[in-house]
Parts: structure tokens; C-alpha cells; sequence
């Protein structure tokens, strides 16, 4: 059976992980620039601070030192401001003061300004005796800071994008695998139910055919069953025909006789009538009493209940043999545990057989086969008869039952010429598979 | 964002942009006559203003030190009358004063390598000397190590011995740089620190450490004793100029002194104490 085709579908690549990476990338990409830029932006915050503080404390020392010169040189003491300058600079060497600028109290400046670039300035009011005399300026370099700060940036701009490039790879990564195999699933799923469609299909078909077998078959068995109980019926009928024609006459012709007997006592010392019409009385009854006998047995064959099949089919064959005289080439082999069905009916084809070659057939030798093959049981008899009636249009109510009761366990019957042209031979096979119980294997005994 | 709050960061208050001015508000006192310049100058400009005073009879006002630079800027602005200068003036400085100032030099001072008394070496070599301002391990000969201590960048002294020992300018100023010395702002800063400190050598004018009096002795450089005899002749070469600024326009008062500068009293008085009155063989750096 080929492979049921797939209806292509949005897959969950388009359904979850498109979505995710539009969701995801400004995420990524924002907490990126903030991991980026907060650590250094924090670093120069706090360094600029710092520098403040450092500032200040220049200045302050500036003042310090500046205040007691102005003290004492009021006049004089911007000149030397160069030099204390030099001074707190050597000190702070370590520093990033980038110049230090004096201006006195009308604001004319004392000492070098700074070099072109970026600075923090701070000041501090220089007092004596109450009186501002001057201002203190510091600049302090940024340069450093700056380029500490560039320098983080640049660090934390590679470490921050690259993690937002692991966890967006790794996320991604991630729902692509999840996203695959729930495609994945979806598609065997959807070949499944495609699947289950296609067996349901099937098996909707398999339980019409199955249901049309079975209706065929109970209808057949009704068939069988209405045939059978028809072939029960014929058979009813024919033995209550029997019974009529042949009890039933005996008994009328033994009335007639008693009565005929009684009417002559009274009148006649001759007892020579008596005992003549009483003769014909006996031997009536005994005809009746074998025609009943017959009857019965074809009534039901409790002989196989007593002595089972084979004992049953000599005992039919003594009683033909007993009958016509015919010779009689028996051959049977029995099989145990054959179904009471199978039994009943290889004995009554047989007794029907030997009853038709009684009635009809004038032979001299009879040959009965009953034999077991691989496939089927097998039952000949033939006999050198003078053969059927071939200007009979249809067959007779004997090989019509004969034929139904093969019928009924799926078997075949054939009504041939016998052996050489001569006589009759009826050829009953019955398949294997209806001779057996559930329990019990059919082999030949 | 970021560049905002570093700005902000950064930002504040900026100094005026003053500027020099020729500092009119200020004069020197129209009573006496005032100077002020290089500590180097003050013995011997102290003494001769003394002397000048008893011949004259005038006031003066000798401010403490202010350095060469202060002297110049005080002298141009007017604040005083005589500005004193112990180095030649830069560039910049000779541009701003050229026109109407006059240099004058008066005094050639010896500039020696004082040492302190515990020092018991005469002698020191200029290898030995340099290495000592790389910061190497050295020793005087009775195993004490030496010590220096230095003056502040552009020091005239200092400067005398960049111009006159080679290799001086190099390891004087990564001496400079280094940290690892001592660094004083004033000869008498220098001078009491050289007393105080074993082993210690310190530039000072030789005339300014007879005239106070301190027991520091100078060092022989390369076997030349630093003698005003030896500076004169040009065999000891660590001399620097002592100069007066003054307006090319003056005042009399100023002038009188400046003529007495030339005189031989003066002459006689800067030699007794301890410097050269006339130039040096070789000249001065």
C-alpha cells in the first residue's frame, strides 16, 4: 500500500519560532545596548565624581597654601602662585590635574591655562581675613577617564552582544529543535490519521464484504436449514406413506381377516377356513411387522448411537445382503470423531442406496467404498444393476435426498453409469473441514 | 543616552577667561624701592641693597622669593620697582620684557653640590653623581648611601648643571619625574633639608651657604674644588648669572641703585661674599 500524501501546512517554524525572532531580536538586542552602555556609563559617572572630589581637594589644598601666602604678601603672593602650583603639582603628580589656575580678586588670572582638551573644573574662593582675594580654578583630564570608559564600552559592548547573540542562538536554537519535532509529530500524525483513515476504509469495506458473506451465509444456512427441515418433512412423509401403504394396509387386511375369522366360528365345525384365514392373518403381521421395522429404522438411526457408524453400515449391508441376496464387496473405513451429521448422513445415503438397489436396480454384486483422503471422505457404491432410468426427466425423491444431504455438509454427489457401462454408481465426497468436532481430529479408525 | 549622562557627568562651571593684564591696579611702593625675584639673589641682593641704603639713604622693600618667573611678572606689571633673576629669560619672556626692560647682571653665583656634615667625601664624580639621580644604589666611601634632594623643574642651579654636565638634562628631568627624591621649592628649604638629612647633598649657591652660615661643606666635582678662584678661571664650570630686571625708563630711585650695582663698592661686596663679580671664564650658561 503506498504512503498517504501529506496537505502541505504552515509549519511551526512559521507558527512559533517566526514570531519568537520577531519578538525576540529588540529584546535581545535592547537588553544588549543596556548591558553595553550601563556598566561604563556607571564607571564614568562614578569617575567623573571622583575626579570631582579629587578636584576639589586640590583646590582646596591650593587654597590653603595660596591663603597664607596672600596673607602674608598681599601683593605678591599671585607671582609665587606659579611656583606653589608647581609644588601641588609635583604632588599630586599621580594625579590627573591638567592645570591649576589662580585668579585674584579682579579676576586677572595667574598660571597657564590648560592644554586644548577635555576637562572638569572645579574652584575654591580663596579668603583672608574675610575678604575674597582670589579664586583657585582646577582642571582635571577626562582623557583618562574617557578612554577607561571607551575601553569598557567597547568590552562590555562585545561581551553584552555577544551573550544576546548566545541566549537569541540558544533560544532560537531551541524552539527551531521544539518547533521541528512538533512538525515533526504533526506530520506523523497526520499520516496516521491518514492511515487509520485509509484502514477504516478498509475495514469498512472488510466489514460490508464480512457482512455481506454473512448475510449470504445465513442466508444460505436458512437455505440449509429450511432444506433441511424439507428434507426432514419428505422424509416424514415418505416413511407415513410407508407406514399407510404398507402398516397401515397389513393392519386393515389383518381387521378384515379377524373379523372375517370371527364370523365363521359360530357357523362351521370346519376349522380348516379358520385356520387358513388366520394363517394369512400371521403372515400379514409379519409383513407388517418388518414394513415397521423399516420404517423405524429410517425414522432415526439410533443404531448409531448403539453401535456407531461402521457397525451400523454392516449391519445395513447383512440386512440388504439378508433382503436380495446380492454380493456385497464392502470396503469401509471409519474415521472417530466424525460429526453425528456426517454419520447420519453416510448412513442414510447408504441405506437409501441399498433400498433404491433393492426396489430398482435387479443386481447381482454391490460394491461399498467408504474411504478417508487428505481433503476429503469418499463413499462409492456401485452396483451391475440395470442402471437409471435415463427417460427419467428429474431425479427421484431418493437421489433428490441423497444429493441435499451431501448438499448440506458442503459435499458433492454424482449419479454415473457404474463400472464398464453397467449398473449405477453414486459418488458422495465430503470435504475434510465439516467431518471433524471442534475436539476430536478425524482419522481413519 | 549614555553620551548625555556622561556629559552631564563631565559638565560644570568653567573659569573665566582671564586674561594677563599688565596688572595696572598694582604699583610698587612710591616710597622705597621694592624687589622681588629669585631666592638665589636674595644674600647678596640683601647686602647690596644694605650697603646701597647707607650710601643713599633710601627705603627699599626685598620681598621673599618669588622665583625668577614671579620676578619678571612683578617687575613687567609694576608691582615692583627691581625684579631679580637667577637664569636666562625664555622666549616668551624675553619677547614680553624686551622692549622696556633692561637686564642687567650684577653677580655670577658658584653653584656647588653642598653636602652634609656627616658626609665625610671631598669628592664626588660626575658618573657617580648621575647614577645617584637614576636612583641606583650608591654609597660614600664609608658606606653611607647617598642621598640627594632636589630642586623644583627649572631651578637656576639645576639649570647651571644641565648646561654644564652632559647628560645632566636626561636624568635630571626622569629624576624629576620619577618621584623618588625629594623636592623643595626655596634654597633655604634646600639648605636646611641637606643639614638635616645623613648623607644628603643638595645645588646651592656657594656664596649663599657661607653667608648664612651653615656647616655644609661643597663637593669637588671630578677633582675641581668648587673655589671662586677655580669658577673664575673656568676650571670649576657650574656658575649661573644673579641679574636685575629693571624698566629701560626708571625712576631715580631705581636707577641710583642700579648704578651702585656697577660700582666698585658693590663689586668688592659681591666678591667678599662669596661670588664672582665679573663674568667667568667660559661665561655663564
Amino acid at each position: 500500500m503506498s504512503e498517504p500524501t501529506v496537505t502541505p501546512r504552515a509549519t511551526m517554524q512559521d507558527e512559533v519560532a517566526a514570531p519568537l525572532q520577531r519578538r525576540l531580536s529588540p529584546l535581545v538586542m535592547a537588553l544588549s545596548s543596556l548591558l553595553a552602555v550601563g556598566a561604563p556609563v556607571a564607571h564614568h559617572v562614578v569617575g567623573a565624581r571622583e575626579l570631582r572630589a579629587d578636584c576639589v581637594s586640590i583646590a582646596a589644598r591650593a587654597v590653603e597654601e595660596l591663603a597664607h601666602d596672600a596673607q602674608e604678601r598681599p601683593k605678591l603672593w599671585r607671582y609665587d602662585a606659579i611656583k606653589v602650583v608647581d609644588h601641588l603639582r609635583s604632588y599630586r603628580a599621580q594625579s590627573a590635574m591638567a592645570a591649576l589656575q589662580v585668579f585674584d580678586a579682579n579676576g586677572i588670572a595667574v598660571g597657564a591655562a590648560p592644554a586644548r582638551g577635555a576637562h572638569l573644573w572645579c574652584s575654591q574662593t580663596m579668603r583672608v581675613r574675610g575678604e575674597d582675594v582670589g579664586t583657585v580654578w582646577v582642571a582635571m583630564h577626562l582623557r583618562a577617564l574617557r578612554a577607561t570608559t571607551l575601553g569598557l564600552l567597547a568590552v562590555f559592548t562585545t561581551l553584552a552582544f555577544a551573550l544576546g547573540w548566545l541566549v537569541y542562538a540558544l533560544s532560537m536554537r531551541t524552539a527551531r529543535s521544539a518547533a521541528s519535532k512538533i512538525d515533526s509529530l504533526v506530520s506523523d500524525l497526520e499520516r496516521s490519521r491518514a492511515r487509520l483513515a485509509e484502514l477504516n476504509a478498509g475495514l469498512e469495506q472488510d466489514v460490508a464484504a464480512r457482512t455481506r458473506e454473512l448475510d449470504e451465509a445465513y442466508a444460505e444456512l436458512r437455505t440449509t436449514a429450511a432444506r433441511a427441515v424439507t428434507l426432514q418433512e419428505n422424509e416424514r412423509r415418505a416413511i407415513g406413506r410407508d407406514l399407510h401403504d404398507s402398516v397401515g394396509q397389513a393392519l386393515t387386511a389383518i381387521r378384515i381377516h379377524a373379523q372375517l375369522a370371527s364370523e365363521l366360528a359360530p357357523h362351521t365345525d370346519d376349522t380348516s377356513v379358520q385356520r387358513e384365514v388366520l394363517a394369512k392373518v400371521c403372515a400379514t403381521t409379519d409383513a407388517a411387522l418388518e414394513e415397521l421395522r423399516r420404517a423405524l429404522a429410517r425414522l432415526g438411526p439410533a443404531v448409531l448411537d448403539e453401535v456407531g457408524l461402521e457397525a451400523a453400515l454392516n449391519r445395513a449391508i447383512d440386512a440388504f445382503i439378508e433382503q436380495t441376496g446380492c454380493r456385497v464387496e464392502r470396503s469401509l473405513s471409519v474415521a472417530k470423531g466424525l460429526e453425528p451429521a456426517v454419520e447420519v448422513a453416510i448412513y442414510r445415503i447408504t441405506q437409501e442406496s441399498l433400498t433404491n438397489i433393492a426396489r430398482h436396480a435387479e443386481a447381482s454384486c454391490v460394491k461399498v467404498k467408504l474411504a478417508f483422503t487428505e481433503a476429503s471422505l469418499r463413499l462409492v457404491i456401485e452396483d451391475d444393476g440395470k442402471g437409471m432410468d435415463k427417460s427419467a426427466k428429474t431425479p427421484g425423491r431418493g437421489v433428490h435426498g441423497m444429493r441435499e444431504r451431501a448438499a448440506l455438509l458442503r459435499g458433492s454427489f454424482a449419479v454415473s453409469a457404474g463400472e464398464g457401462g453397467r449398473g449405477t454408481k453414486i459418488d458422495v465426497q465430503l470435504p475434510r473441514a465439516q467431518l471433524v468436532t471442534a475436539t476430536a481430529s478425524a482419522e481413519p479408525s | 543616552m549614555a553620551a548625555a549622562i556622561g556629559w552631564v557627568a563631565e559638565s560644570g562651571p568653567v573659569p573665566p577667561s582671564g586674561q594677563r593684564s599688565n596688572m595696572t591696579r598694582l604699583r610698587a611702593a612710591p616710597d622705597a624701592l621694592e624687589v622681588a625675584g629669585s631666592g638665589s639673589n636674595l644674600p647678596l641682593t640683601r647686602r647690596l641693597l644694605e650697603a646701597w641704603r647707607m650710601r643713599v639713604g633710601q627705603r627699599f622693600i626685598l620681598h621673599s622669593s618669588i622665583g625668577t618667573t614671579g620676578g619678571v611678572q612683578a617687575t613687567r606689571d609694576g608691582a615692583v620697582h627691581v625684579g631679580l633673576l637667577s637664569r636666562p629669560l625664555n622666549a616668551q619672556e624675553i619677547a614680553a620684557t624686551e622692549r622696556d626692560f633692561e637686564r642687567i647682571a650684577y653677580a655670577w653665583s658658584v653653584v656647588v653640590l653642598a653636602a652634609n656634615p656627616s658626609v665625610r667625601d671631598r669628592d664626588i664624580r660626575t658618573a657617580e653623581l648621575l647614577d645617584l639621580l637614576r636612583g641606583r644604589p650608591s654609597w660614600w666611601s664609608d658606606g653611607s648611601p647617598r642621598v640627594i634632594i632636589l630642586r623644583e623643574r627649572g631651578d637656576s642651579s639645576h639649570r647651571a648643571a644641565i648646561m654644564r654636565i652632559p647628560g645632566f638634562r636626561e636624568v635630571e628631568r626622569e629624576a624629576q619625574s620619577s618621584g623618588r627624591f625629594r623636592v623643595l621649592y626655596s634654597d633655604v628649604e634646600l639648605r636646611y633639608s641637606v643639614l638635616g638629612t645623613q648623607g644628603a647633598v643638595g645645588f646651592t649657591d656657594l656664596g649663599a651657604g657661607a653667608i648664612d652660615g651653615l656647616p655644609l661643606h661643597p663637593l669637588s666635582i671630578d677633582g675641581v674644588e668648587p673655589t671662586l678662584e677655580n669658577a673664575s678661571a673656568g676650571r670649576y664650570r657650574l656658575v649661573k648669572p644673579l641679574l636685575v630686571l629693571v624698566p629701560r625708563v626708571r625712576d631715580e630711585r631705581t636707577e641710583s641703585f642700579v648704578r651702585y650695582l656697577r660700582s666698585p663698592d658693590a663689586r668688592s661686596l659681591i666678591e667678599s661674599s662669596g661670588f664672582l663679580a665679573t663674568e667667568p671664564v667660559g661665561g655663564a650658561p
